[in-house]
């Protein structure tokens, strides 16, 4: 599955964020989605999931057969900026919630859960209230609800924002071991995780269509 | 729209370990049904026991005691036993049955000249235990029967009676059983229910009593401006549970949308809005469900200190519909808002 933008142009409110703008992204692959603040990130993210209509142009997906069809939320999970968890309940139960929602058995799902939390290095987490997790783990646990959740696209809103240099650091290697697993895009200005990225997509103005 | 594959008994476990989770917010929630639906029915039960006092004071004064007798005092009328000891039969009406004002006699325990009132068995059932009774102004109240002696030497079993309600003015008196002869007298006299409408009752008991002479009229013994039984089935106090069901939705909207980021949660890791929406509705119904159990668990506990324990429970199962279904309205954009702006919405 590949995703290609062709001369997107996104409005927020009466603002133009965005106009002109191509790019592709490849399955199997993390690309880091680069700007400085304001230059439209979420929104890109948001129109590649499907979340948002662009104000023209096309983005579509392409199956691995390059069938194309317009981007759907049901074939993304999204990793949000901060901490959005159940905190009351634990590190497995918000991973289960991925696993769970695509129709998996209890078993199944807990077996692929446990794993996720194992794959982003906080599997020891698992029984503790995700109100007492740091947020370096949170936002692993995050990562790890992403991958449970089978979807063939990860896109990851900021993951860094609020995190210290160790957990940047922690993240940065978690999304290494992840990039050959699924079409990955984070948006990041953190320079760490565009060093950790395969390719980079920067919305700067002079670099659109790069 | 977006879809998933949630199992019906999968999102029944989130709604179980969400709710029922002490860390959680809808725990409070849990904890405020528990308290508004023990509450509703302890106010339900404050107000019984209101009209309960009201209603012993008003039939201590008479109240629902109908006495039938002659309109014009000049052309006397005859009531026949038989209808009158008979409108015991109709539902609302608790002892009836003729007087006659027999005689006075002079009592070795009461003193002389004690006025004597005949009655029917059906007014005045102690009567039927082959005893008189004796009023319970005459002689204090004993645990026992004794022998009441006249002091013409007639000796009679006796019983001093319960005190009785003004109306049929037996305190000052002993009661002896009519003869088994006398089928009319002058008066006939009917004890309603406490909760039964005199004035719906007494038309009807009227047209069952048979007589001959002159007109008969009912006279209530005690006529209040305000009948405590219709004011209580009309009070505004029994539909507080529908106001702490409403409370209770407002509250469960507002807990809602401090859980933006949780539902986000859900939403960004593959669940739909129409899921998210079903979590929602259930977790309400659960909460709902709580104040409803809670209710009629409280209502149980003091169903002999409810006037009304049916309807108390109507209303109460109606304050939990009325929780689920403001939590629901207060609630449903919710899951079908963008969920971006959800993760962001913290």
């Amino acid at each position: 599955m590949r995703l290609s933008i062709e001369e997107v142009g996104l409005r927020y409110g009466k603002v133009d964020v965005l106009t002109g703008f191509s790019a592709r992204f490849e399955d199997h692959t993390l690309t880091a989605l680069t700007g400085p603040s304001g230059s439209g990130k979420t929104t890109l993210l948001a129109a590649m999931a499907g979340y948002l209509q662009p104000s023209s142009g096309t983005i579509r997906l392409y199956s691995d057969e390059g069938q194309p069809s317009p981007p759907t939320p049901a074939l993304v999970a999204w990793v949000p900026q901060g901490s959005n968890a159940l905190s009351g309940r634990t590190a497995l139960d918000n991973v289960l919630l991925g696993a769970l929602s695509s129709g998996r058995t209890m078993t199944d799902a807990v077996a692929v859960a446990t794993a996720a939390l194992e794959r982003v290095g906080v599997a020891h987490r698992a029984g503790a209230a995700a109100k007492t997790l740091s947020g370096g783990e949170l936002q692993r646990v995050a990562f790890a609800r992403a991958l449970a959740s089978d979807k063939p696209i990860i896109f990851a809103d900021e993951p860094t924002a609020n995190l210290d240099a160790d957990s940047t650091d922690q993240l940065a290697h978690v999304l290494e071991a992840l990039r050959s697993t699924r079409l990955l895009v984070v948006a990041t200005h953190d320079p760490i995780l565009i060093e950790a990225a395969q390719t980079a997509v920067s919305l700067r103005p002079e670099h659109h269509g790069h | 729209m977006d879809t998933d594959r949630w199992r019906l008994t999968h999102l029944v476990r989130e709604v179980a370990r969400n709710v029922l989770n002490a860390r959680s917010r809808p725990a409070l929630l849990l904890f405020l049904a528990v308290i508004f639906g023990v509450g509703g029915i302890g106010y339900a039960a404050a107000e019984s026991h209101a009209l309960a006092n009201q209603l012993a004071a008003e039939q201590a004064a008479g109240r629902n005691i109908i006495s039938f007798g002659a309109l014009d005092p000049n052309e006397p009328v005859l009531i026949d036993r038989a209808s009158c000891d008979q409108l015991t039969e109709i539902a609302g009406v608790t002892r009836a049955g003729l007087v006659q004002l027999a005689t006075s006699r002079d009592f070795l325990q009461l003193g002389t000249n004690v006025p004597v009132l005949a009655a029917s068995q059906t007014l005045f059932p102690a009567l039927r235990d082959g005893v008189v009774l004796v009023g319970s102004a005459l002689r204090p109240p004993a645990a026992t029967d004794f022998t009441l002696a006249t002091t013409e030497g007639t000796l009679m079993q006796a019983r001093v009676n319960h005190a009785e309600p003004t109306g049929l003015n037996t305190n000052s008196v002993v009661v002896v059983p009519l003869t088994p002869g006398t089928t009319s007298t002058s008066a006939c006299i009917a004890v309603l229910d406490q909760r039964a409408d005199a004035s719906l009752l007494t038309p009807i008991l009227t047209a069952r009593l048979h007589t001959a002479g002159g007109q008969i009229v009912a006279q209530p013994a005690s006529s209040p401006a305000i009948d405590p039984v219709k004011a209580y089935l009309s009070r505004p106090g029994q539909y507080v549970p529908l106001i702490l069901g409403l409370v209770g939705g407002l509250a469960t909207g507002l807990v809602n949308r401090s859980r933006t980021s949780e539902l986000a949660a859900y939403r960004l890791s593959g669940t739909s809005a129409r899921s998210s929406a079903l979590l929602l509705g259930l977790e309400t119904a659960l909460i709902a469900g709580v104040t409803a159990t809670s209710a009629v668990a409280a209502i149980l506990a003091l169903h002999d200190r409810i006037q009304t324990p049916l309807a108390t429970a109507c209303i109460a199962l109606a304050g939990a519909a009325t929780w689920w279904l403001t939590g629901i309205l207060a609630t449903i954009d919710i899951p079908f808002r963008n969920a971006i702006s959800l993760a962001k919405d913290r």
